[in-house]
């Protein structure tokens, strides 16, 4: 190996490829979506809070208005009804105690635009009252199941308080028996919250780590295709040993995807920092700082390799072919390994422990996201990983190898598939 | 490079042969290129050329026959002592020019620094001073070449082999390239290149090497395969006739007995190839006695390396001219007529 050859190979790679307009494009959109998911809740909260919908409540005789809540906290609600186009009877009610019972006189206000909306409560007790709502337009779903929501829970109060209840009292009656779970004698109990956030951020890496090697494997499939097809590989193999040539492609073009991740991982940082505490993030649940090192370092490892074996992989089938129209053609049916793979693991997602899945973890092509699922949800001993990561390795670099050879072979087969002969030849005399 | 004197046999192939899947493109081709020559790989397309080449730059292995540099197989000598120029071009085509030639350079061993240095030399040299952050497609084609050719020499190696390195140049890059390459001799360097425009290299190699077929016709120093040849030529030209081309036609009948080989017949001149007994006095007094006008130009001359070529073919392969005409894979080539 030819350690210069790989660095000013990696080197190539890599800035051609952070260079390109489109990289940057990207990486820099990529940023803004994840401040943009980050300050999504807030910014919806801040939308609310200017929408919330004033109701006036004309209730003489106080026999519900003590009871609600004068400003309801502003939920997030689903998003249909939380659209600009109806701003006014979108989520969050602010009741306020009508000073008039003149419905002509709030009605007018309510075509001012002063107020959006007036309940009219009539009957002598909680027991017998009615409430009518008036507004411009029909309320939407949400904020009808507010409304009810919020008077029955107002009713049931004004019921119970005549009935001599204190509010304190009331508050305890709705208040659910607490159950908690621990772990039988002798045994450990993974933490709830923990594993399911295991699960969710193992899904999240999972699904990452399978885009990464599509998008980053075909790209390292164009780019021995374009060598062929510009004919500059025939300079190439004449400076370099094909090996390092596609060691050094397939680290160039990993890196600049690191680059990628690194820059939107930073991003995130900085958003959670901003944003305070770390557990509302994207509204995806995931508290990160509630997971284990061990697994992010585990998703490190089976990233790295798991995409260096794969890349190896769409090397070599790159380089079986001399035009950039049939990369996709003949990369067809790695693509279906990876669905494959990515099945099995959907399914040890929810089983980890199956003996089944143990067994494929060791197969080089598994092990990625299979010994990861594992690491991260159950308990697999320390040789088991160990083992599974050397045989990634060894199955990267043999592979790598193979590539190179097809590489080499396929220099000047521009059309043709490189015969038996020709590979034994070069076998021999390399 | 430091060019290393101490075995100076060259390049020397042996009875290297090549095939691919039944077809022979290679056959027992033999030939020496000295040290410090201007090398001339010729012959017609298909002829094995670019096989040959290939082959010295271990990109295809021999199937038999052995090559040598200096001495020492070819296939074990640091790379970094060969420049290579391929037929068909090639070159990151989105990469830019100042970037592209320090990468190459690079897998050459030559630090950045100092390729830096050579590409801004070069480029200024071959007239491409502005290319340097431009990016290779966005140039023409003949400087693409340039570029191509800059990426065989900057690393300036010992020994440099060009495909047809003069295909596809305008007159003024091809002044520019022979130059180069003229240049790069000087510094005791050994150039190969194949061609099959015979005419065009015929002033630039020293020595060459021709092949038809795959097979060598002959080889060796250019001179010495002409005075070898033993063949006279003799260009006659007439004056035009009120400014119109002379007719020819009763002088070349004159001809007749003398069985003279017409190897180029133009507008007012004409090339023979003299024949055994025969004198050119005696086409000169033809000439004045049948020409059309008075004799403008009457030349005794060594015959051509086209011709040379020509002739070798023939008598190594009788139909094969015929065909090469008629494929036109080699310019010039026609069958020769008696006058």
């Amino acid at each position: 190996m030819n350690f210069n050859h790989i660095r000013l190979v990696v080197k190539r790679e890599y800035l051609q490829r952070v260079r390109v307009p489109g990289f940057i494009i990207g990486t820099v959109l990529g940023v803004f979506g994840i401040v943009a998911l980050a300050f999504l809740p807030t910014f919806l909260n801040l939308l609310d809070n200017q929408s919330a919908t004033r109701v006036a409540v004309v209730d003489p005789r106080n026999i519900i208005f003590p009871y609600l809540p004068v400003q309801t906290s502003p939920t997030p609600t689903p998003a249909p009804s939380s659209q600009q186009n109806v701003p006014s009877i979108s989520t969050g009610l602010n009741f306020s105690k009508a000073d008039t019972e003149d419905q002509t006189v709030l009605s007018q206000r309510i075509t001012d635009g002063k107020l959006d909306a007036y309940v009219v409560v009539n009957g002598d007790n909680a027991d017998n009252a009615t409430y009518t709502f008036h507004a411009k337009d029909r309320p939407g779903t949400t904020t009808s199941t507010q409304l009810t929501a919020l008077l029955s829970g107002a009713s049931i109060q004004a019921k119970l308080a005549a009935l001599g209840i204190s509010p304190a009292q009331a508050q305890t009656l709705f208040t659910p028996p607490q159950l908690r779970i621990e772990p039988i004698v002798g045994g450990t109990l993974k933490d709830e919250k923990t594993y399911f956030q295991s699960v969710a951020l193992v899904y999240v890496l999972l699904i990452l780590l399978y885009v990464t090697i599509l998008m980053y494997g075909i790209q390292v499939a164009m780019g021995v295709v374009e060598e062929k097809s510009s004919r500059i590989m025939e300079i190439l193999v004449t400076a370099v040993r094909p090996l390092d040539l596609l060691l050094g492609k397939v680290l160039g073009v990993g890196l600049a995807g690191l680059t990628q991740y690194g820059l939107w991982v930073v991003a995130g940082l900085v958003v959670l920092l901003f944003s305070g505490s770390g557990g509302s993030t994207g509204g995806t649940g995931l508290d990160v700082a509630s997971v284990p090192a061990g697994t992010l370092f585990a998703f490190l490892i089976f990233f790295v390799l798991g995409y260096l074996l794969f890349a190896a992989l769409y090397a070599g089938l790159g380089s079986l072919v001399s035009r950039s129209e049939d990369v996709n053609s003949v990369t067809g049916p790695l693509t279906i390994v990876m669905v494959g793979v990515y099945l099995v693991s959907i399914y040890a997602l929810g089983n980890p422990d199956a003996e089944f899945v143990r067994w494929l973890s060791f197969i080089p092509f598994f092990t990625p996201m299979l010994m990861f699922i594992r690491v991260a949800l159950s308990n697999p001993a320390l040789w088991e990983v160990v083992l599974s990561i050397v045989l990634l390795a060894a199955g990267a670099l043999f592979l790598t190898w193979i590539a190179a050879k097809i590489y080499r072979v396929g220099v000047l087969m521009y059309g043709k598939r490189p015969s038996f002969r020709e590979v034994a030849r070069l076998l021999r005399t390399t | 490079m430091a060019i290393d004197k101490t075995n100076n046999t060259g390049l020397v192939l042996k009875g290297v042969r090549k095939e691919f899947q039944k077809i022979v493109a290679v056959d027992d081709l033999s030939f020496v290129v000295p040290r410090g020559s201007m090398f001339g790989l010729l012959g017609a397309n298909g002829a094995g050329k670019t096989t040959t080449l290939r082959m010295i730059l271990n990109i295809l292995s021999p199937d038999a026959g052995t090559i040598t540099w200096n001495g020492q197989p070819a296939v074990k000598v640091d790379r970094s002592n060969f420049g290579y120029l391929p037929e068909e071009r090639g070159l990151y085509t989105r990469m830019k020019v100042g970037d592209e030639l320090v990468f190459l350079s690079g897998l050459y061993g030559i630090p950045g620094a100092e390729a830096n240095r050579r590409a801004h030399e070069w480029l200024e040299k071959l007239g491409l001073g502005d290319a340097w952050n431009r990016k290779v497609e966005e140039l023409s084609k003949g400087n693409q070449q340039k570029v191509q050719v800059l990426a065989a020499i900057l690393h300036e190696p010992d020994l440099m082999l060009m495909d047809e390195p003069f295909s596809g140049l305008d007159p003024i890059n091809t002044e520019v390239l022979r130059d180069t390459l003229f240049q790069r001799q000087a510094e005791g360097r050994t150039i190969v290149f194949s061609s099959h425009r015979l005419e065009q290299v015929e002033e630039i190699c020293d020595h060459v090497a021709m092949i038809h077929r795959g097979r060598l016709l002959m080889s060796g120093l250019l001179s010495d395969l002409k005075q070898r040849s033993g063949r006279k030529m003799v260009e006659l030209a007439f004056m035009p006739a009120d400014g119109q081309p002379p007719n020819l036609g009763t002088f070349m009948e004159s001809l007749a007995p003398l069985h003279l080989l017409v190897h180029e017949q133009r507008a007012d001149s004409v090339r023979f190839e003299m024949t055994d007994g025969v004198k050119p006095d005696q086409l000169l007094a033809q000439a004045i006695k049948y020409g059309p006008t008075d004799v403008r130009r009457f030349e005794l001359a060594e015959p051509s390396l086209q011709e040379i070529f020509i002739s070798a073919v023939q008598a190594a392969d009788p139909q094969a001219v015929e065909q090469l005409a008629q494929e036109g894979t080699l310019p010039g080539a026609k069958v020769l007529t008696e006058g």
